[in-house]
């Protein structure tokens, strides 16, 4: 026991010294990993929360093509109003990236406006049961667009927040964690995709 | 009401404070522990030591009698027979010495063992609290699977749920006309939401969506654990307590003497372990009970915050909160068990108890409070609205008086471990391992009702003997043999009459039969469980090997 003792505190201190170098190059390492993994967590998320809205985003798509039948078959003379919620259609299935959707998926958003506007006229589309159907489906997927827009951009901004503030910055530059956009429908944005309608009409 | 708006607060600050409240609580609770478990394990050791240790005096008078036998007079004279008396005391000394040390170690290894076992036992508490599965809860106050008319609720749920970014929770009713509502489970995946026939009636749209989006919150935070933690450090410290009142219960109603102390020794007994008792049976138990209460309060606040946040409409939540608090849905009739998990408390307590202990005891803010830190993110509401909402509760309230045998009836026996000894009165749900008649009476010669195939779900009753009551799924009542195998299954009683219901829990059982055929380990434990048995299991086997190693020799 005492030689044990004694060999402990002849060669603890020098041990320690020998030590500090690597348990902190260690340390270093796994707060570094931990970052990183961090970082791509974060970066996961915001995706997945942009496939949720991605899905809510096609399902009002694909609602849209059953209304414009049904309001068709009693408004058969407002051509300009369905060429124009067909654009607007096409323009959200090809639009890709957060600004880009937000920006059709605002468009559209006013070209149904447009075509409730119309269905106001026809009474006997208003009491059409189907009509109403689509319509109270068309709003609810409207408000889980709004959720789902919600939940995206919170990790959004988590993410944002983590690759622009240090130490994150610096793991950010090194392995290219790009920002990513809100989901927001920017007014100049807008106003473009309106513009190039108004010539494709 | 008399809600004064203060400056505007930002609902972010409002959750970061929170949360950093939680985590300081959850801190002192679990430092709590620390002198209650040392305390028990060191008189645990002292009382080891006074029955199977060497018996030593104290340091100070040892070290007196060896100077007084060993100091001589200047020049005296030292002969061969002093010398020899020299060494022997000397030996004799360092034998006492040895023996304080050994008496040292022991107490130190009783001292980690008991401490070990100790908590061993607040880690099976919250293994019990943790595993008891979510259906007992809903059972305990009724609820049932939504329907059709709730098909606007879940719509709301759902919703939201896509905003917290979690699986959509099942929504429960609870046909009681008292506006109220929980969220439970143990993970996001598995929880529940549950609300009241009455608050589905008395709120509207936008109220309800804040009240869920209150509950959606709770299952974000992961709150129902934390609960489960909280509350089975609570238990755990009150354990002496409650089973000092089950023993003197049973001693009482067995009609002997309840004292196993004998009278003339009561009252010197008594004064010295005072403070003990004090400690014991009273000072540990209520700090618990009170970090539990402010630690729930803290986690309501959180998520009236995060609800705020994710509807962007703090003014729905008021005017819920409002209507609520109006139709004041304290009632004296509700669970206590579950009183933490509700919206708004339903265990307020009458009375004198309640100016002494209400404010540090209860598990859930005043309703006015809850309005004041919300008006604090959206001071546009105006107070007029709201004393219009709380006047529509009160019209409610009287128009649905409260029934008390209904939905929140206290089916759980009379204290905290009621819960985990009592059977359910509604009997279980239990899946049948192999094929077996159900008879009319319980005897094997009476006639066949039914006959039960393997895979079939039962509700099964407790009943003592050689024959369990049970209910198929078809409402046939009977009566089958103890030594059919049966396995739990996590559904409520009422469910195992709905296809759908079957239908979800065969697939989950064709899952757990897939993963435990490909793991090919047994018993149907659990990764964690078998951890936690494992490490019990340990702790008790050190515990017997030190005992051995100690008095085994001597």
């Amino acid at each position: 026991m005492p030689f044990f003792v004694c060999l402990l505190q002849s060669t603890l201190p020098a041990t320690m010294a020998a030590m500090v170098p690597f348990v902190l190059a260690a340390l270093f390492i796994l707060f570094s990993i931990s970052l990183y993994n961090n970082l791509v967590r974060s970066r996961v998320r915001t995706r997945e929360a942009w496939s949720g809205i991605d899905v809510q985003l096609k399902r009002r798509a694909s609602l849209i093509p059953n209304l414009v039948q049904t309001v068709q078959g009693y408004a058969t003379h407002e051509h300009a109003v369905f060429s124009e919620v067909a654009a607007a259609r096409g323009a959200l299935a090809k639009a890709t990236g957060p600004a880009a959707s937000a920006a059709a998926d605002g468009f559209l958003t006013q070209a149904l406006g447009k075509l409730m506007a119309v269905a106001e006229a026809y009474p006997a589309l208003q009491a059409a049961a189907n009509f109403a159907q689509l319509q109270s489906e068309l709003s609810d997927t409207e408000e889980k667009i709004a959720y789902a827009r919600q939940f995206y951009n919170v990790n959004a901004m988590n993410y944002n927040t983590r690759i622009a503030s240090f130490p994150g910055n610096i793991l950010a530059g090194m392995f290219r964690f790009e920002p990513v956009t809100f989901f927001e429908a920017d007014p100049s944005v807008h106003q473009d995709v309106q513009v190039s309608f108004a010539a494709k009409a | 009401m008399a809600t004064t708006v203060t400056q505007p607060v930002l609902v972010y600050d409002r959750i970061a404070q929170n949360q950093r409240k939680s985590i300081f609580l959850v801190i002192i609770a679990i430092l709590a522990i620390v002198p209650f478990v040392g305390g028990l394990s060191y008189g645990a050791a002292e009382y080891t030591i006074a029955r199977f240790g060497h018996h030593v005096m104290s340091k100070a008078e040892e070290q007196r009698i060896y100077q007084l036998m060993t100091t001589r007079e200047p020049g005296a004279l030292r002969d061969e027979y002093d010398s020899e008396m020299d060494r022997e005391l000397k030996q004799e000394f360092a034998k006492l010495q040895q023996a304080r040390e050994d008496n040292d170690q022991l107490r130190w290894k009783v001292t980690t063992v008991f401490a070990l076992a100790v908590l061993g036992v607040l880690g099976l508490l919250f293994w019990s609290l943790a595993s008891s599965p979510v259906s007992s809860v809903l059972a305990m106050c009724g609820a049932r699977p939504s329907g059709p008319p709730e098909a606007e609720a879940r719509r709301l749920l759902e919703n939201l749920a896509i905003g917290a970014g979690l699986p959509t929770p099942k929504l429960y009713v609870i046909d009681s006309p008292l506006p109220n509502a929980f969220a439970a489970g143990m993970d996001p995946s598995r929880s529940v939401v549950a609300v009241t026939q009455g608050l589905l009636t008395l709120l509207d749209h936008r109220e309800l969506e804040g009240v869920l989006a209150h509950e959606i919150s709770h299952i974000g935070n992961r709150d129902t654990r934390l609960n489960t933690v909280v509350t089975s450090i609570a238990l755990f410290l009150r354990l002496p307590y409650l089973l000092r009142q089950k023993y003197l219960r049973e001693q009482r109603a067995a009609g002997g003497d309840w004292n196993p102390i004998p009278s003339r020794f009561r009252a010197p007994y008594t004064i010295v372990m005072l403070p003990i008792f004090l400690y014991v049976f009273f000072v540990a138990p209520l700090v618990a009970a009170v970090i539990r209460a402010a630690i729930s309060r803290s986690r309501e606040y959180l998520a009236d915050a995060d609800a705020a946040l994710l509807t962007r409409y703090p003014e729905g939540l008021l005017r819920a909160l409002a209507k609520v608090g109006g139709c004041g849905s304290a009632n004296s009739g509700a669970n206590s068990v579950i009183a933490h998990l509700y919206f708004s408390d339903p265990a307020r307590q009458g009375g004198l108890m309640s100016l002494l202990t209400g404010s540090l005891l209860a598990t859930h803010p005043p309703i006015e409070h809850r309005i004041k830190r919300l008006m604090e993110f959206n001071g546009g509401v105006p107070i007029s609205l709201l004393e219009e909402a709380a006047r529509t509760g009160k019209a409610f309230a009287k128009n649905h008086p409260a029934l008390t045998q209904l939905g929140m009836a206290d089916t759980s026996g009379h204290d905290e471990l009621g819960a985990f000894t009592s059977g359910s009165p509604m009997g279980r749900v239990f899946r049948i391992l192999s094929a077996s008649p159900i008879y009319d009476e319980p005897d094997m010669k009476s006639r066949v009702v039914a006959r039960a195939s393997a895979g079939d779900l039962l509700v099964v009753f407790d009943d003592p003997g050689k024959f369990r009551q049970v209910l198929t799924h078809d409402s046939t009542f009977g009566y089958m043999p103890n030594t059919i195998k049966m396995k739990r299954v996590d559904m409520m009683p009422a469910e195992i009459h709905d296809p759908a219901a079957r239908a979800a829990a065969a697939e989950v059982h064709e899952q757990v039969q897939a993963v435990s055929a490909a793991a090919a380990s047994g018993g149907g434990l659990t990764g964690t469980q078998l951890a936690i048995t494992a490490g019990f299991g340990i702790v008790v086997f050190a515990g017997i090997f030190f005992a051995l190693l100690k008095f085994g020799g001597s």
